[in-house]
């Protein structure tokens, strides 16, 4: 059997599995948790939400339907959201920075997003924009994060992908001492910025769902179609300049996506590091390094990556929560160091 | 100079003026509250029925409540200036905060409190109510418990949120100031429909309070105060509510020249502005030793001669109904042989 077929084959395989233990995470999710529903209690419940009279309203309590539809529901999803933009982004930066390491969080990029969240937390007046004020910062935060790391890295025209990293390692590095230094020049809202930072899915709502999805749907799209001129950089640069790829804009376009892609999630997740390195690894492990199925894959596993992380960071401490970037960081820093050992040729 | 406990006393002990002040203060409320009552009764010609006030003498007064005067629904405004409406006396109350606990323990509400946090340790009942989390309230755990009010704590707005839409009436309280204790006290009086029994709390307080503060001040002494909040010079600064209660007790603290409500001490300034008393939190501090050891400031007056206590920073801090209580705590670390 050609290798071609074999890796198809590979990719659907990975892509049933994930969908099926993606279903298997999403049951879990909606019944467990720190109100104490039962399973039955929570299927009735969803039932009388779709279909109100088709079940017994006694057979519940009375407060379940709402718990489910505005507590449960919207944070599973946000978990979902969050989890495709994250490791979607991190696939991109990857492939655009030929790097293994490169991801959201190593590249400044979520360090230029939290100076932005940060700004919009402890500078009142910006309160005023209600909860877009965040994300619309967040944002700005992290293009402009994106864009010095690309123009430092720029010389002379050139742009190679070591000094990209370099560049954004030290870029981070500065925006992290921003953020301390706001975080010392400022007591207000402190918790509230710390909290955020640590990263949770704890105030997830349909609105902020409502927000971020469509940034995420669209980021997503935006990179399956770049997926082709991706795999030719992965060639080389000027290899895939002799095939007709604008690897400059390309690049660029891609990085200001993924960026884009990265802060919509984070603006309202906090920080959450990781996901956007090791989901990306996995699914190459498995499948290779094709982006038009690299992608597709990612976004499944980083969604049940991030729900599975998610329903335990609310659960095993219950009723209080653990921030969820605890629990990825937990199992993301091993796996960073195994990725590290491996590429050494031990 | 005055003589001073040693060090190794955590707290200085109760000397006879503290009993007679303690006894005076307890005549005087019980004698108000007589008053009170009377008026009650006199005034308001729909009450039928008047519980006698019935003291109890041990730490403080505690207050039969009366439930004269609730009215419902009745709309009361919170500390972030939002109206809320409670429609009916509420019979399930969930409270995120420690101090908004105690005072709906002190309000007579207690038996109908049904979520408290991790955190909450006053009175010792709150040991067996239910838990929804610890300064971050878990939405899913308060809703479990089908509450008809929830007085919540400043920064856990986001978390109720989805109380408030259902239409649950959602208080923020947090008092930072001893009259914030009282209006918080006054307002959760009303939303919980024991309006009376607030009246009756803040004028016990406030005796309380200005007994305590009379007696600190007849010393004509002001010392200067380090009160610190935690191992790394940490401090309350002007506008805390620590501040205020160091104010009230006859004395000075080093912060409150300070730039912000709290902040952080160098060493450099602790040493040059030499406060007569120092105060360690025993929650972090297990010994003076651990602090009096260190040698940056052991040539401290208050090191040298034997003026650092550990004291329960818990009651001290907490802008709750025993505030009374903490500014004991604090006049009797501050003027030892005056209480």
């Amino acid at each position: 059997m050609n290798p071609r077929r074999a890796r198809r084959r590979r990719y659907r395989l990975l892509m049933a599995v994930l969908a099926a233990a993606l279903l298997g995470a999403l049951l879990l999710a909606a019944v467990v948790g720190a109100a104490g529903l039962t399973p039955a209690q929570v299927g009735r419940a969803t039932l009388g939400l779709l279909s109100p009279g088709s079940v017994d309203p006694d057979s519940y309590p009375s407060w379940a339907p709402r718990l489910l539809r505005d507590l449960r529901l919207p944070r599973i999803v946000m978990a979902l959201v969050a989890g495709i933009a994250l490791a979607t982004a991190g696939a991109t930066f990857q492939g655009v920075f030929r790097n293994p390491l490169a991801e959201p969080y190593l590249l400044g990029v979520s360090a230029g997003a939290a100076v932005g969240a940060t700004v919009a937390i402890i500078w009142r007046p910006f309160g005023a924009l209600g909860i877009f004020g965040l994300p619309a910062l967040a944002f700005l935060g992290a293009v402009l994060a994106a864009t010095l790391v690309y123009r430092l890295a720029t010389f002379a025209g050139e742009t190679s992908s070591s000094s990209l990293l370099l560049s954004g390692v030290a870029v981070g590095s500065t925006f992290t001492a921003v953020l301390s230094l706001l975080m010392v020049a400022t007591q207000y809202d402190l918790r509230t910025v710390i909290i955020w930072l640590m990263g949770g899915l704890t105030t997830a709502s349909w609105t902020k769902v409502a927000v971020a999805s469509p940034l995420v749907a669209a980021g997503f799209i935006i990179m399956l179609a770049y997926a082709p001129r991706l795999n030719l950089m992965l060639m080389g640069e000027s290899r895939a300049e002799e095939l007709g790829v604008d690897a400059h804009s390309t690049r660029r376009t891609l990085m200001i996506v993924a960026s884009l892609t990265t802060a919509s999630a984070v603006a309202f997740t906090g920080l959450i590091g990781f996901v956007g390195l090791m989901v990306p690894h996995m699914v190459r492990l498995l499948i290779g390094p094709d982006h038009r199925y690299l992608l597709p894959a990612s976004a499944l596993f980083g969604a049940l990556f991030l729900l599975l992380a998610d329903t335990l960071a609310r659960t095993i401490l219950s009723p209080a929560e653990i921030p969820v970037g605890i629990i990825t960081a937990f199992v993301g820093g091993p796996f960073f160091l195994y990725l590290l050992r491996k590429r050494r040729g031990v | 100079m005055r003589t001073s406990p040693t060090p190794t006393h955590p707290i200085p002990r109760m000397k006879p003026r503290t009993l007679l002040l303690g006894l005076t203060t307890i005549l005087g409320v019980v004698a108000l509250l007589g008053v009170v009552a009377l008026a009650g009764c006199g005034g308001d010609a729909t009450t039928t029925t008047t519980e006698p006030p019935s003291p109890t003498v041990g730490e403080g007064v505690s207050i039969t409540p009366t439930e004269e005067g609730a009215v419902f629904p009745v709309t009361v405004t919170d500390d972030n200036g939002t109206p809320v409406e409670v429609t009916a006396r509420p019979e399930r109350i969930v409270s995120t905060s420690p101090a908004n606990t105690e005072i709906l323990f002190a309000l007579g509400a207690g038996d109908r409190v049904v979520g408290v946090t991790s955190l909450d340790d006053y009175p010792p009942e709150v040991a067996d109510i239910d838990t929804i989390g610890d300064f971050q309230p878990n939405t899913e755990a308060i809703i479990a418990l089908d509450p008809n009010l929830v007085v919540g704590y400043s920064g856990n707005e986001e978390a109720l949120q989805p109380l408030a839409d259902a239409g649950v009436p959602v208080l923020i309280m947090n008092a930072a100031s001893v009259d914030g204790i009282y209006a918080d006290i006054r307002t959760i009086g009303g939303a919980v429909g024991t309006p009376k029994a607030a009246e009756e709390l803040i004028v016990s307080l406030q005796m309380e309070l200005e007994g305590i503060s009379n007696t600190a001040r007849e010393t004509g002494e002001t010392p200067t105060v380090f009160f610190a909040l935690d191992d790394t010079l940490w401090t309350v600064g002007p506008g805390s509510f620590v501040d205020e209660l160091i104010t009230l007790a006859g004395a000075a603290g080093i912060g409150a020249s300070g730039s912000s409500a709290y902040f952080q001490l160098t060493p450099e300034e602790l040493v040059a502005s030499d406060p007569d008393t120092v105060l360690l939190p025993q929650t972090v501090f297990s010994t003076v030793e651990a602090f009096a050891a260190d040698p940056r400031f052991a040539p401290l007056r208050a090191v040298t001669e034997g003026r650092v206590y550990l004291i329960d920073d818990t009651t001290v801090t907490r802008p709750g109904p025993r505030v009374g209580e903490g500014l004991l705590i604090l006049a009797k670390a501050l003027h030892p042989d005056a209480f």
